[in-house]
């Protein structure tokens, strides 16, 4: 099963991304954080980011 | 442009004048010279015979006299007062009577008393020549002239520089102003009347210049407020689209996300109403146009009501409201009761976004105090707090703080800009204090009813 990783700081547009990604059969990780986005991406082996680039902190 | 080519302007007119007054006054001399030689003094003709003739014929009625006198009673010129009267009279001439070799009067003018070795005297008679004028009085005269020419043509060229060049400076600016640069400066180097047309009109430089300023940046303030808005409202839609085609694509597979998809689109909804809802009375109130229906309202009671009106909704959101009374006056306050809810709501609304995570409980307290001829009304928080250099800005429209955090600021920027704008048209002051991880108190005044 292929892995979404969804950067996103607004949880409800995230989680709607979600569900969305979750129907068509991916498995999807939700990080609101820009910092913690970068640390899971390097332990992490994702198929797809979709990246706010608005995001407090580290943007996108 | 040469003045030649400009027959109207005002420098051909300075220098036509110029020139005739030094022309006419020689011709006139000229014509004057002429008459005199050709009506009034004929027989002036050669310049070595002596004027005497024409001094008898300027002279002609005192000479008719003393020719009458000689004939009829020529003891009369002896008289010597008579004859220093004729001397008075006569004109570039001296009358002197001799009898029998002595002279009975001599004028002052004529000079000497000889006395001869032989003891006897006698007179020397100066008579003048009448002299024409020679190169010597030629050449004064010329010098003269011109003299008066380079006088003539300093004042010339000092009144035209005083007005026609500043006249051209102004007429540069202007055709420069009306192009639409506002940066032209005239050099205030005038002192007199000149002078002070070039001060206004540098001040009326600077004013247009300042309200363009002030048009250019409403503008952009406009332009920003459009652009804020337009997203804050693509935002909210962009959501309800997304549960919208949710649920009709089934990815909302289970009740419970269909009720949470319903869920967020109604509060979406509410929150788009709500910002159009404030872009509307922003408007209004910008333009002065909203009608404001004052009433004397028992300002403890209405706060009162405020507070168990939004107590329970603000409760359910973590925030504890309270509400300190200090009013003892009881006087009534002019207000316009659905105004006045509308900056309550928005200074609470302020404070439901900028809640400090740290602390245990948001506290929300509304204080009622007062003055002489006011009320004071204090809304304090417990919140992140302002700094100071944001403070004086926070009831700027569209201002937000960290505008990083744009996003996440669900209100429009508009909120504390319109319950200023509701405040002042109350006849009011409204006012913040804060501290950086305090807290914040919005404080603002109203009119007591007094009768």
């Amino acid at each position: 099963m292929k892995t979404i990783l969804i950067v996103e700081d607004e949880l409800n547009i995230a989680e709607l991304e979600r569900d969305y990604l979750e129907i068509e059969g991916f498995a999807v990780e939700i990080e609101s954080n820009g910092d913690k986005a970068l640390i899971k991406c390097q332990n992490n082996n994702y198929d797809l980011i979709v990246l706010d680039l608005m995001l407090p902190g580290l943007d996108g | 442009m040469s003045i030649i080519e400009k027959p109207k302007s005002l420098k051909y007119k300075l220098a036509i004048s110029h020139i005739s007054m030094i022309i006419i006054p020689l011709l006139l001399l000229g014509i004057g010279e002429l008459l005199w030689h050709h009506m009034i003094n004929p027989h002036y003709s050669s310049p070595e015979e002596p004027k005497i003739e024409g001094n008898l014929k300027q002279n002609n009625a005192l000479v008719a006299e003393l020719e009458s006198l000689i004939n009829s009673n020529p003891d009369k010129l002896m008289d010597v007062t008579y004859l220093r009267k004729l001397n008075r009279q006569a004109d570039e001439l001296y009358i002197i009577v001799e009898k029998n070799g002595e002279f009975l009067y001599i004028p002052d003018r004529i000079d000497r008393n000889i006395k001869f070795s032989d003891k006897s005297s006698g007179y020397i008679y100066f008579l003048a020549k009448d002299k024409p004028p020679g190169p010597g009085e030629a050449l004064v005269f010329i010098i003269a002239l011109l003299f008066g020419m380079l006088i003539n043509i300093f004042i010339s060229y000092h009144t035209a520089s005083n007005i026609i060049t500043p006249l051209g400076v102004l007429n540069r600016a202007t055709t420069e102003i009306s192009k639409g640069n506002l940066e032209y400066s005239i050099e205030p180097s005038y002192e007199d009347e000149v002078g002070e047309l070039c001060q206004s009109f540098e001040t009326m430089r600077i004013q247009l210049k300042e309200a363009q300023s002030l048009s250019q940046s409403y503008e952009k303030n406009r332009k920003e407020l459009i652009a804020n808005i337009s997203h804050d409202l693509k935002t909210p839609i962009t959501s309800i689209r997304g549960y919208v085609q949710g649920i009709m694509e089934g990815v909302a597979s289970t009740p419970e996300k269909e009720s949470k998809y319903i869920q967020s689109i109604y509060s979406n909804a509410i929150q788009m109403d709500r910002l159009i809802d404030e872009l509307f009375l922003f408007s209004k109130l910008d333009l002065n146009q909203l009608q404001f229906e004052f009433e004397a309202i028992n300002i403890e009671d209405f706060l009162h009501d405020c507070v168990e009106d939004k107590g329970y909704d603000l409760e359910n959101k973590g925030i504890k409201l309270s509400f300190t009374s200090t009013y003892s006056s009881k006087s009534l306050v002019m207000a316009d009761r659905q105004r006045l809810q509308r900056v309550i709501n928005n200074i609470t609304a302020n404070v439901e976004q900028h809640q400090d995570p740290l602390k245990n409980q948001t506290m929300l307290d509304i204080i009622l105090s007062e003055n002489t001829d006011e009320v004071i009304i204090e809304i304090k928080d417990n919140g992140k707090g302002i700094n100071n250099e944001n403070l004086p800005y926070i009831f700027d429209r569209l201002y937000r703080g960290d505008p990083s955090r744009n996003r996440q600021i669900k209100g429009s920027g508009l909120g504390l800009s319109i319950a200023k704008q509701i405040i002042e048209a109350h006849g009011g002051q409204i006012w913040a204090e804060s501290e950086v991880d305090m807290g914040t108190s919005i404080f603002f005044t109203l009119k007591k009813h007094i009768l």
